[in-house]
């Protein structure tokens, strides 16, 4: 009897040393699969190995690592985050700092704000502060400008720059922090290194034409008007950044009391190259300039070309507002939106044909806006990566009998869910804004147009009391006029403006009028 | 009728009419609560500035821009092909070579020539052929030199197909040269250009050039004739020193 209990005691060890050994040999497996680049039959392995209850907790633990590591190589990084976290929020501590590092290089690839907070959180500095690159840095800065910690950010993007002095998006960074703190000198210093990185790249480099106008900003921010405009005008025509440099230009010529020249501008700016934009505020300028010349019956055509554009978009707004837009909705705008971007640039031009088609609620030129809030743009990025992660999985997973792909499927349906719900907050969110800025605008257009009515009236019973200064006037402007043509200078050509506009005239513009204002 | 019955149907005309107003009133307060018609967002999709500035308004605005192919204190240097468009009996080509220089944007000195090599028209052979006349004396040009002063006057830009911008001038040439004839027979020439430089770059362009020449030459019954000549030339033309882009 003892024998056979021996015997049985005996087979119980040797069943139970043969199962460890089968996952033990399972593990070892799915590891020699991950090196060599077999990701997606080491993931189902490792996953079988994670679900595996009689496993030994430090072996499950290698095996959700080294599922998230296989999950990463497979370039589904929002699935791969699942078991990286796991590894994290474990007692075991030999995956952790290795796991948080993945985590950050994840929030990186899936532009994750939130993780990235969470991996930064869970990370300790003093641990792995010899061996962070800038890049780590980088990210904690970000962490600390997102919070509103502007001395945290500046401190850790020293660092970071300190460790690659050409990190780009470190020294955009550490310049919009010091002008947060209003320190515009360093900002504008920042720029200039940043700009410097950028020497002998093409004028027309998207990064080379933010910076010089985000430097022009930088110097208006400090008041230092003409150097903004320095490099206001240094913006290449044909990058995106020249038309947002317009009104900001309209405006610094305004504060540098130059009125002619911010009237030229604006007029290159309210040409049918630049209809398809959300530019409000470049009215509001235009009919102030305007009335500032005593020229009433000019500001109020702009001031009635505001209406007829922009009255009934305040309403569109406020309607969709109350609307409760769910995901589709929001979807439809952005897809709708996208579809004529999309068409724009790759005919290089505006499509009048697109945008006729077009079906959006909200009308274009306010959408495309929208689109570059930067909130919208991170979230909506994040989703159509998480969308396409989610058909890859189909492709990679859907032909091969495995437990790993439900899995992954009720990972992308959560997240794809949350997303939905997220992108319809921001994108109300968004809409709101716009609204908020909007009626703004529409406030003191209504205000500029009592001046004018006002000035009007003044310039009206002055006038009629004092015709011979009128007339004078009227002579003085055509006088000035030719004066200005003539002092042309000899390599520049002038051309009269008979309603047309060609493309290549665009920040050629000039404004002759002079003032009509009368002194009582 | 009875001054009653007018009175009644004046009340009634005036409550029909208050009840119109009524009702339009009420119509006009629904357009204003009314939701925005696709059609209007559709509109608003772009925004119109086409009436921004009356037309009064015009004058107050122009364009000053820089010129695409500035000519000032530059060499051009030109070579094309040449024909006489003006001669009936021989079909003349050649090859030109020219140099300016351009003291400012309008004016400048240059000089030009070329070498032509001309066959008697299918006509003119004919004669020869088959009626045996003797075809030598019908001229034709040899080459032709010249200097000339040079005048632009006009610019303007072409729009191709709405997509690309092209510049241009109109320049007038004035000069004298010289000219040499099939009998090798030389004569001072006067000549006139009219031509246009299309911009291609900020250091090159093409050039379309009608030159007429005005020079003696022989005749059979009137040893020396005033002859005419229209030359058309297309060359292209590069500017140096090369400038920046601008």
């Amino acid at each position: 009897m003892r024998f056979f209990k021996t015997l049985s005691i005996v087979f119980l060890i040797c069943g139970l040393v043969s199962v460890a050994s089968a996952d033990l040999a399972l593990l070892k497996q799915g590891v020699s699969d991950y090196k060599n680049k077999s990701f997606v039959n080491a993931a189902i392995k490792f996953y079988d190995l994670t679900k595996n209850n009689s496993l030994d907790e430090e072996l499950k633990i290698k095996a959700e690592y080294y599922l998230g590591l296989s999950l990463y190589s497979l370039k589904l990084y929002q699935a791969s985050s699942y078991p990286i976290v796991k590894v994290i929020q474990s007692k075991s501590n030999k995956y952790k700092k290795k796991s948080l590092l993945k985590l950050i290089a994840i929030s990186n690839k899936l532009g994750d704000q939130r993780m990235l907070d969470f991996a930064l959180s869970a990370i300790d500095v003093n641990d792995i502060q010899k061996s962070a690159d800038d890049i780590y840095y980088f990210k904690l800065a970000s962490l600390s400008y997102d919070k509103g910690d502007m001395s945290g950010a500046i401190n850790h993007l020293k660092t970071s720059i300190g460790r690659n002095p050409k990190n780009e998006a470190a020294l955009n960074l550490l310049a919009l922090s010091y002008l947060k703190k209003n320190e515009t000198e360093n900002a504008i210093n920042s720029y200039l290194k940043l700009l410097e990185l950028y020497d002998g790249r093409e004028s027309s480099h998207i990064k080379r034409s933010y910076t010089v106008l985000n430097t022009a900003r930088a110097y208006f921010q400090a008041k230092k008007y003409a150097q903004a405009v320095e490099f206001y005008i240094k913006i290449y025509k044909n990058s995106e950044a020249y038309r947002e440099s317009l009104p900001e230009l309209g405006w610094t010529y305004f504060y540098l009391g130059q009125y002619a020249k911010a009237q030229g501008v604006l007029q290159s700016l309210h040409s049918p190259f630049y209809e398809n934009f959300f530019e409000p505020e470049s009215l509001v300028l235009r009919a102030i300039l305007l009335n500032y010349n005593c020229n009433s019956e000019a500001a109020e055509v702009v001031v009635n070309n505001y209406n007829s554009n922009y009255s009934n978009i305040l309403k569109i707004l406020t309607d969709w507002a109350a609307l409760k837009a769910n995901i589709i909705d929001v979807m439809a705008e952005v897809n709708y939106a996208n579809e004529v971007l999309l068409n724009e640039k790759s005919k290089k031009e505006s499509s009048i044909e697109t945008i006729k088609n077009y079906g959006g609620k909200i009308p274009f030129k306010v959408t495309r806006t929208m689109l570059k809030d930067s909130r919208l743009k991170a979230i909506t990025d994040t989703f159509l990566i998480i969308k396409n992660e989610s058909e890859s999985t189909k492709k990679l997973f859907g032909n091969i009998q495995n437990s790993l792909k439900p899995y992954l499927d009720s990972i992308y349906d959560d997240r794809i869910n949350f997303y939905n719900n997220q992108i319809v907050v921001i994108f109300n969110k968004v809409v709101q804004g716009l609204e908020k800025k909007l009626s703004y605008y529409t406030q003191q257009m209504m205000f500029v147009n009592y001046e004018i009515i006002d000035e009007k009236k003044k310039q009206t019973r002055v006038r009629s009391n004092q015709a011979d200064q009128f007339t004078e006037v009227s002579d003085r402007q055509e006088k000035n006029k030719k004066i200005k043509i003539s002092s042309v200078s000899k390599d520049m050509k002038y051309w009269p403006f008979d309603g047309e506009f060609w493309k290549d005239e665009i920040g050629n513009t000039l404004y002759f009028g002079e003032s009509l204002c009368v002194q009582e | 009728m009875k001054i009653r019955h007018l009175i009644n149907i004046f009340l009634g005309i005036c409550l029909l009419l208050i009840n119109f107003k009524i009702f339009a009133a009420e119509d006009s307060s629904e357009v204003v609560n009314k939701a925005i018609s696709v059609k209007t967002i559709k509109k608003l999709n772009i925004s119109d500035y086409s009436k921004i500035i009356p037309a009064s308004e015009y004058s107050n605005y122009g364009v000053v821009q820089k010129i695409e192919l500035p000519k000032s204190s530059r060499v051009q240097i030109k070579t094309g092909v040449t024909t006489v468009m003006s001669d009936a009996f021989a079909s003349s080509y050649g090859l030109s070579l020219g140099a300016v220089y351009n003291f400012d944007e309008t004016w400048g000195v240059g000089i030009g020539g070329a070498a032509y090599s001309s066959n008697q028209t299918s006509q003119i052979s004919n004669i020869n052929k088959t009626q045996m006349q003797n075809t030598d004396n019908f001229l034709s040009l040899k080459n032709s030199t010249n200097a000339s002063i040079y005048i632009t006057p006009m610019h303007g830009k072409w729009s191709v197909f709405n997509d690309k911008i092209l510049p241009f001038e109109v320049y007038l040439a004035f000069g004298s040269g010289q000219v040499t004839d099939s009998l090798s027979k030389s004569s001072s020439a006067t000549s006139a250009s009219l031509g246009q430089l299309i911009s291609l770059t900020n250091s090159s362009a093409a050039d379309i050039n009608l030159q007429w020449l005005s020079y003696t030459s022989k005749n059979l019954i009137n040893p020396d004739q005033l002859t005419n000549s229209m030359l058309l030339t297309v060359s292209y033309s590069i500017f140096w020193p090369f400038v920046e882009n601008r």
